[in-house]
């Protein structure tokens, strides 16, 4: 009981999604520098910071997957040229980590550049050092907070192995709870702790065969109930943890909906407010769903065609 | 049989009679009450500080 | 009966609510109509208590689901009852009902349970033969199908077997999923409704994802002031024999 769409609908439509979705970003990505001497301001929806960190990540999965034509691979090395460019050369993570030994964002975002194959060297030591300290793995936060951190430390190549299975079993999907309990926040934290257990679909395999099991029953419920209401941000998330999944359970409907909802200058709207028309604005509101969207269609492909990560993990 | 006991009734129209028929198949509701952002999302946000890839949070809901 | 032609939508709907509050006492074990706490008792406007004919739409909707609790609970369904069933089915004739191609068979299913369950307790009722099922049984997303089920929703009790049935106990995912997704929707009617063959399931032990009783428990928390609703998860419960306050 399927939709009796052709797999071959769905990779046609991420691919297109994903490189549109990632011209997109190269064209705007101007609107989202980030000002010298900042502060970062979690508070400050429209902080330049966490942009930047994600189209980073965005452009190290293309690099990594290596399914992109020439173009869409010279626009992702661009993009993540900019980001590092905006970061200093990676100065600013340095700095701001040296600022706040506790905090975890620099590692986080430092992470993406070394999968793309940039590395800070100041930096390196900084991570190492703080790595061996109780007090940084004793840090209280929520669990796919905690999975988040694992996989930015294995992803930078520090030493310390976390356990895993302890950390996957503490996440909300850990405890298979009632997927008719979920609301919108939790759903996006629930995509999150499958990033990092596979990190970003590098390792399906190591998602835990619990929660295999029971995304391969519920993702589809979750794809369809978000796609009514358009939260094509959310859709877009959720897609991406089909493809970090050993084998994809999603039909075409989510990706025929993202499809339908992608402005042809390459904008996927997160949901189905009006669209500003200043183009920086419409950077600023719609940056997320553009990153979501070029994860969502490479790790698809790149799943689909069954080819390996360049990178491997420690 | 009982149903040689039956009552008289007065005729129904058509109108009564699609609604019984309304009331048997029930539909599903046309418009769902799915989950949405709200702003106590963004409390748990910023607890998330630096969190990548995860939602801005949408003006005005 | 009135006989303008206007919609006698809320009428039948309070209909409806006291014939499955009647049919929730009668499964509860408690006497006369249950109105579940906390809901709002039936507007009395909506009941004129000496029109004896008040009730009979509210009878012919629910059809097998007024009457499976007598089923459930091995009691005798009183006379007047039985009465009352018979003539529900001469007042609204299923081939007066008027719905469309698409819907019609699902009523037709629906009288044959009701017809079927009836037969328990002596009453011949003259309803059309049910085809075979090949509604339910064509290729199509889980969603439209869990809604289809859903529909068909009284056939869902013990005893009653058939190609429904069958379509059922092979696509036990397919009606997790509409369970699921119905909840999330917060159309609780429809994921009371797809319950009830969840429910059949499993007193059937085909394995189910979902762990049923505080799915039920939430509907009757979440789901409104729908005795129907109620009773759909009442009568769930007793199926699987899950039987909780």
């Amino acid at each position: 009981m399927t939709g009796g769409l052709v797999r071959g609908d769905v990779l046609k439509t991420a691919h297109t999604i994903g490189s549109r979705a990632l011209r997109w970003l190269q064209d705007n990505a101007r609107f989202g520098p980030l000002p010298t001497h900042t502060v970062v301001d979690f508070n400050d929806r429209d902080s330049a910071y966490k942009p930047l960190g994600e189209i980073a990540l965005a452009g190290s999965l293309v690099l990594r997957e290596g399914v992109a034509g020439p173009g869409d691979l010279a626009a992702a090395r661009a993009l993540i040229d900019y980001a590092w460019g905006q970061f200093r050369n990676g100065d600013f993570l340095y700095e701001r980590q040296v600022r706040h030994p506790l905090m975890t964002d620099p590692l986080e975002t430092y992470a993406h550049f070394v999968r793309a194959g940039i590395r800070h060297e100041r930096m390196d030591r900084l991570l190492v050092h703080l790595s061996e300290l109780r007090s940084v793995h004793a840090i209280e936060m929520m669990p796919n907070r905690r999975l988040a951190v694992a996989n930015a430390s294995r992803v930078a190549g520090l030493a310390r192995r976390p356990d895993w299975p302890a950390l996957a079993a503490d996440s909300w999907l850990g405890r298979t709870p009632e997927p008719w309990v979920i609301d919108w926040m939790t759903a996006y934290n629930m995509t999150h702790a499958v990033f990092h257990i596979t990190d970003w679909g590098a390792h399906p395999e190591l998602l835990p065969v619990e929660i295999r099991d029971y995304l391969r029953v519920w993702l589809p419920v979750w794809v369809d109930v978000w796609a009514e209401v358009a939260q094509y941000d959310l859709v877009g998330e959720l897609l991406i943890v089909d493809a970090c999944l050993a084998e994809p359970v999603c039909d075409a409907q989510g990706w025929q909906t993202l499809a339908a909802a992608q402005r042809p200058n390459g904008l996927l709207p997160r949901d189905a407010d009006p669209v500003d028309e200043d183009p920086e604005r419409a950077f600023k509101d719609h940056e997320h769903t553009a990153v979501v969207a070029v994860v969502a269609g490479t790790v698809t492909l790149a799943r689909s065609l069954g080819t390996a990560p360049a990178a491997t993990l420690g | 049989m009982l149903t040689q006991d039956i009552r008289q009734s007065a005729p129904v129209t058509p109108t009564q009679a699609g609604t019984v028929a309304t009331l048997m198949i029930e539909e599903e509701t046309t418009i769902s009450d799915a989950p949405l952002f709200v702003p106590e999302d963004i409390g748990a946000g910023l607890l998330l500080l630096g969190l990548l890839l995860s939602p801005k949070p949408p003006k005005e809901r | 009966m009135p006989f303008a032609d206007t919609s006698p939508h809320e009428d039948y709907t309070a209909a409806v609510e006291r014939v499955a509050g009647r049919a929730l006492g009668v499964l509860m074990d408690v006497e006369g109509t249950v109105v579940p706490a906390g809901f709002a008792p039936a507007d009395p406007r909506l009941a004129d208590p000496h029109d004896p004919d008040a009730d009979l739409p509210g009878l012919r909707v629910l059809g097998s689901d007024a009457f499976a609790p007598h089923v459930l609970r091995g009691t005798p369904l009183p006379a007047d009852q039985a009465e009352a069933a018979a003539r529900a089915f001469s007042l609204f004739p299923p081939d007066t009902l008027g719905a469309s191609p698409e819907t019609a068979w699902i009523i037709t299913w629906r009288d044959w349970a009701t017809a079927r369950t009836l037969t328990r307790f002596g009453l011949a009722l003259d309803v059309p033969l049910p085809g075979d099922g090949a509604q339910v049984a064509d290729a199509t997303t889980w969603q439209a199908w869990s809604v289809r089920m859903a529909q068909l929703s009284s056939l869902a009790l013990p005893g009653l077997d058939g190609p429904i049935h069958a379509a059922a106990r092979r696509n036990a995912d397919s009606l997790a999923r509409g369970v699921v997704r119905a909840m999330l929707r917060r159309d609780y009617r429809t994921a009371a409704r797809i319950a009830r063959w969840l429910a059949l399931l499993a007193a059937d032990g085909v394995d189910s994802p979902l762990e049923l009783d505080p799915l039920l428990r939430h509907v009757r928390l979440f789901g409104g002031g729908s005795t129907r609703t109620v009773l759909d998860t009442r009568i769930a419960q007793h199926v699987t024999g899950l039987e909780e306050s």
